[in-house]
């Protein structure tokens, strides 16, 4: 069985400060439960070390807070940096607006990845470059060359790998196939 | 009785067709055709009976109920009313599909006990017959893509169920909640915590294979079993009389009582595993079905369907006593031991 919020959901809290020092961002979301009362309080990660670390009368738990708060500082940050709130994207495809995706932090559609890729990766609390390249598995109907570029990756980390523990002989072979494959892609055209 | 403090695993795959908004922006007429394609497709692919398609509308709430106690249905899916909305079982329950949720495909799958590589095997070959249904939206860079983008890359959430009533007594759970969103995974209370049953998950599904994945989650389950014990062997040892005296009214209650609500039957059910476990309670033989399952067993859509009730013949009075009447017979002869066997 699943528990609620199973489904990735978490209900967005709008743009907080910590409910115990009233200066941090609530980045953490602690639900308590007393005598069958449930009682929530949105707090930052030091406020949130300490609460938990009350009598244990309760039992408590901590989520991450709603994520369309996080991108609701961001954005607030960011007009406070420039003075002015950040122009309002919309999508051409399905028509979802920036605004849209702060308020509930779900995308309209696969083209919503590329139209708010910006959005996306706050909400994702990371920057850019930071963004990890997807690993596991992929559609049937991938276009040889990710599946190329999938292998190419995965030599190159074996190469690395090799390298660093002197295994040389076996480093030669992996950059050699991986000559091969850099060439193979090279000549359908990517 | 005798089962590891992982209750069961679960896990959820999302999926969305390429062509479509996700749900929440789709049209009618949009989600009616995924709809309509699904359904005519699973129903005459497969062995005959293999998939059984329904739509969520055509669901009583019972049934619905009974579907997210096995863990076949996410409880936020289970409310919903359901106009454009189907759900889908396969092969009996080994996994199932909930379509139109808030992704257009979410297949769902459960096992009692740890059993996340099996359950990633039936789950991954589900996604196969599935996607040969539709175009699924696919980024290569943010991987299959979503309507929340922390289920965006893999798609997977893996989920591990524990029994921790003695990190429950004893209020660790709240810096071990903390301690494991520092390392990209949630603790959760299963039922809001009643029976002390928890669930480790993924936050993120991002960078991370699906295997890699699953073992993440196993191994920080693993931890928390072990810190489980360790905490349970001092309880059991600092405080003898008072862990026997909590036992023993425990099992006064679930062997004299003629109605027991679900929460209170959940905890009685808790506290008596744990004594047979801790070796302070014994259970006469034949042993009973596993906790676990007496837990599934006594929530009122399991009830339900068990004794063929419906809406207009079910009432909580009378689950309360089909409730007691099973905690009386699984019990009947238990004791508290004087000391450890």
């Amino acid at each position: 069985m699943f528990a609620d919020g199973s489904e990735w959901e978490l209900s967005p809290v709008g743009t907080r400060l910590c409910e115990s020092c009233g200066t941090e961002p609530a980045t953490i979301h602690i639900v308590r439960i007393e005598s069958g009362e449930v009682r929530h309080s949105q707090l930052c990660a030091g406020c949130a070390e300490e609460a938990v670390e009350e009598p244990p009368a309760a039992v408590i738990f901590a989520l991450p807070s709603g994520l369309a708060g996080i991108v609701g500082q961001l954005s607030e940050r960011a007009a406070e940096k420039t003075g002015e709130p950040g122009p309002e994207r919309i999508c051409a495809i399905c028509g979802t607006t920036s605004h849209d995706i702060e308020e509930t932090g779900l995308l309209g559609c696969a083209a919503c990845y590329e139209s708010h890729a910006e959005a996306v990766d706050r909400l994702l609390g990371r920057a850019a470059e930071n963004v990890p390249l997807h690993e596991g598995k992929l559609p049937r109907r991938s276009p040889q060359s990710l599946l190329l570029r999938r292998e190419v990756h995965r030599l190159e980390r074996m190469l690395e790998e090799l390298v660093v523990d002197e295994r040389f002989e076996e480093a030669a072979g992996v950059r050699d196939r991986l000559a091969e494959l850099m060439a193979e892609l090279g000549t359908s055209g990517q | 009785m005798s089962e590891s403090l992982i209750v069961a695993s679960g896990l959820s795959l999302t999926r969305n067709e390429a062509l479509l908004p996700f749900p929440h922006v789709a049209r009618e007429e949009e989600l009616e055709g995924l709809l309509g394609r699904l359904e005519s497709r699973l129903t005459s692919i497969g062995a005959p009976g293999e998939w059984q398609v329904t739509r969520l509308q055509g669901l009583p709430s019972l049934l619905r109920s009974y579907l997210v106690e096995r863990g076949l249905m996410t409880p936020s899916f289970s409310q919903l009313s359901g106009e454009h909305q189907a759900f889908a079982l396969y092969r009996a329950g080994k996994a199932s599909l909930q379509i139109n949720g808030d992704d257009h495909v979410l297949i769902l799958g459960s096992r009692s006990g740890e059993n996340l590589s099996g359950l990633w095997g039936t789950v991954n070959s589900v996604d196969d017959i599935i996607e040969r249904q539709m175009t699924y939206a696919f980024d290569e860079r943010y991987g299959y893509l979503a309507s929340h983008p922390e289920s965006a890359g893999t798609g997977l959430r893996a989920h591990v169920t524990l029994h921790l009533p003695g990190l429950m007594v004893t209020g660790r759970l709240g810096s071990l909640a903390v301690q494991l969103l520092g390392q990209g995974l949630t603790l959760t209370p299963l039922w809001s915590g009643a029976g002390a049953l928890f669930q480790v998950s993924n936050r993120g599904a991002q960078g991370i294979s699906e295997l890699r994945m699953t073992e993440i989650v196993r191994e920080a389950s693993a931890q928390i079993s072990e810190r489980e014990r360790a905490v349970r062997k001092k309880l059991v040892r600092e405080n003898p009389t008072r862990v026997r005296d909590y036992m023993g009214r425990a099992l006064g209650v679930a062997q004299q009582a003629w109605m027991v609500g679900v929460e209170e039957a959940l905890g009685l059910l808790s506290v008596i595993q744990s004594g047979i476990e801790m070796q302070v309670v014994d259970l006469p033989s034949p042993k009973p079905q596993s906790m676990f399952r007496l837990m599934q067993r006594i929530q009122p859509g399991h009830l339900a369907v068990e004794k063929g009730l419906t809406a207009a013949s079910v009432d909580d009075a009378r689950l309360d006593q089909l409730r007691a009447r099973i905690l009386r017979r699984t019990f009947a002869g238990a004791r508290v031991l004087d000391r450890r066997r």
